[in-house]
């Protein structure tokens, strides 16, 4: 369950939990008990389940914090300790409301890992905050937006075909213009949002005239320096306003009448020599521009 | 100035003289203040998780009645019970006026809606995460309460603590239904009484040292329990 704080989404998974049996549900606030983390992660648990926790609790790195006070923990530790004893739990169904929120990058990857082999046999509703981690675990994915599933299906179709301007900016569509329908043809249109003119996909619903929203991700947009000829319908040239280092990657906006957003690696900002003022052009193919009905 | 050395002297004279009968007097007071309070935690903390915790119709009402029962009367207290336990009372057949027992009783009314306040009121201020955290565990409800319980330890302690100060500095309602019956249900707080009557402050004044002795050594180890709680939380 993917969303924008305040969406609903734990307020759903809580009501979840309320409602059905047979569930095991990790809140998203941690709360370790007085005593060793120990305590926490196996009061009321017997048996086989006792011996799963602390299984869990190796297998997330933990094992070695249950002696000691829980309180004393890092978030991290904490949050995994609470999440070994509800991947212990024998139930069909898990609610992980954001069990990735306070854990290290490093660890990051050893709870992903944890939570989809606990799900291999049952069903887990996770709520995530984060693009990675919806694209690392998930197979299915519900937007929300305003205490209403915007959109749901399989990652990519959600990911890759935003069904709203809301839905795309939830989920990290970096490039969302505005404009309205000035042709159609086939499943294709041309959007007028401001001086430029965008060819997109629409839906059949979509015609002249329509006001909408022409979504694509920064990921999709080529940086070149120079005017030459490609398959791509939308090709722009305009001038680099912005260079932000983002990690490992490097975001360009392109001011090409409207700001358009790109990343590229830093390899390729070398090899264009791009700095902020520079010329560029910007090329997105109409295939991988949506235009969605404006909210 | 002489009158108060005089006083003094009176209550070094006391202290000194009277060893077996103040140590019976001390004793009587300590277990009987020790079973109420022993009585209010049985009854007020249960009660006081319950109404911390769960919600209905008329909690506040019943917060309320509470809240007032924290600062009973205790003569108000004694008069009820002696009524209700005098010999041609409802309860009268049961033989207990002018006993420990009733004396305890006394005071486990008094004490209980300490403990039962104080307890709703620390557990109904747990943060949400922990509430959350509780209901997550689907645990049934002994294990809950052991939970909540553990978790405001200190101000559990505290209540405790309240109660227990209640009812070894009340002399109210345990001379009424105790009798202050030397040997018998004389306690500390009644035999203060008693000797003030008589004019023997020194005296007075030696058993009310005790009690305070009695108080602070209690309060030290409760005291001791709850920081100790507080470091290991």
């Amino acid at each position: 369950m993917f969303g924008p704080n305040g969406a609903g989404k734990s307020t759903l998974l809580r009501h979840e939990f309320a409602s059905r049996n047979d569930v095991a549900y990790l809140p998203q606030h941690t709360w370790m008990l007085r005593g060793p983390a120990r305590r926490t992660l196996t009061i009321g648990l017997r048996g086989a389940e006792k011996v799963r926790a602390e299984e869990w609790a190796k297998r997330l790195g933990v094992a070695d914090t249950l002696g000691t006070r829980g309180r004393s923990l890092s978030g991290g530790e904490q949050k995994r300790v609470n999440l070994a004893r509800v991947l212990a739990s024998g139930s069909k169904v898990l609610l992980l409301d954001e069990p990735l929120a306070p854990i290290d990058k490093r660890d990051r990857s050893l709870v992903i890992h944890s939570i989809a082999e606990a799900a291999e046999d049952r069903v887990a509703v996770v709520v995530a905050h984060d693009r990675d981690v919806v694209a690392m675990l998930a197979t299915e994915v519900a937007v929300l937006v305003d205490g209403v599933i915007e959109q749901q299906g399989p990652v990519a179709d959600v990911m890759h075909a935003p069904a709203s301007e809301d839905v795309a900016r939830v989920i990290g569509v970096e490039n969302v213009l505005v404009g309205a329908i000035s042709d159609v043809s086939d499943a294709m249109c041309t959007v007028a949002c401001g001086p430029l003119l965008i060819s997109a996909r629409r839906s059949d619903s979509l015609d002249i005239g329509d006001r909408v929203a022409v979504l694509f991700g920064a990921e999709t947009v080529l940086v070149s320096r120079d005017d030459a000829v490609s398959s791509a319908q939308n090709h722009w040239g305009g001038s680099v306003e912005s260079v932000v280092r983002l990690g490992s990657l490097v975001q360009l906006t392109v001011d090409v009448g409207v700001p358009v957003i790109a990343v590229i690696t830093p390899a390729a900002q070398d090899a264009l020599e791009v700095e902020q003022g520079t010329d560029v052009f910007v090329s997105v193919k109409a295939t991988a521009v949506r235009a969605v009905e404006r909210a | 100035m002489d009158f108060l050395a005089e006083i003094l002297r009176d209550a070094l004279d006391y202290v000194g003289g009277s060893g077996a009968e103040l140590v019976a007097v001390l004793i009587r007071t300590i277990w009987i203040a020790l079973a109420a309070t022993l009585g209010a935690i049985i009854i007020g903390v249960p009660l006081g998780v319950g109404l911390g915790r769960v919600r209905f119709r008329g909690r506040t009402l019943v917060m309320t009645l509470v809240n007032t029962a924290m600062a009973l009367p205790p003569v108000l207290v004694g008069l009820v019970l002696l009524v209700l336990v005098w010999p041609t009372g409802p309860f009268g057949n049961l033989d207990i006026l002018f006993t420990p027992i009733v004396m305890v009783i006394a005071q486990v009314l008094l004490a209980t809606p300490i403990v039962i306040g104080l307890t709703a009121a620390a557990v109904g201020a747990l943060p949400a995460p922990a509430v959350e955290f509780v209901a997550s565990l689907q645990v049934g409800v002994v294990t809950r309460f052991r939970v909540y319980v553990t978790e405001v330890w200190p101000q559990l302690l505290a209540a405790v603590a309240t109660g227990f100060g209640r009812v070894i500095a009340e002399v109210g309602a345990v001379l009424l239904v105790g009798g202050n019956i030397a040997g018998e249900t004389r306690v500390l707080t009644t035999a203060i009484v008693q000797e003030t009557r008589q004019a023997r402050f020194g005296a007075a004044l030696a058993l009310g040292g005790v009690l305070l002795l009695v108080a602070l050594v209690t309060n030290a180890t409760l005291t001791w329990l709850q920081v100790k709680g507080e470091q290991r939380g």
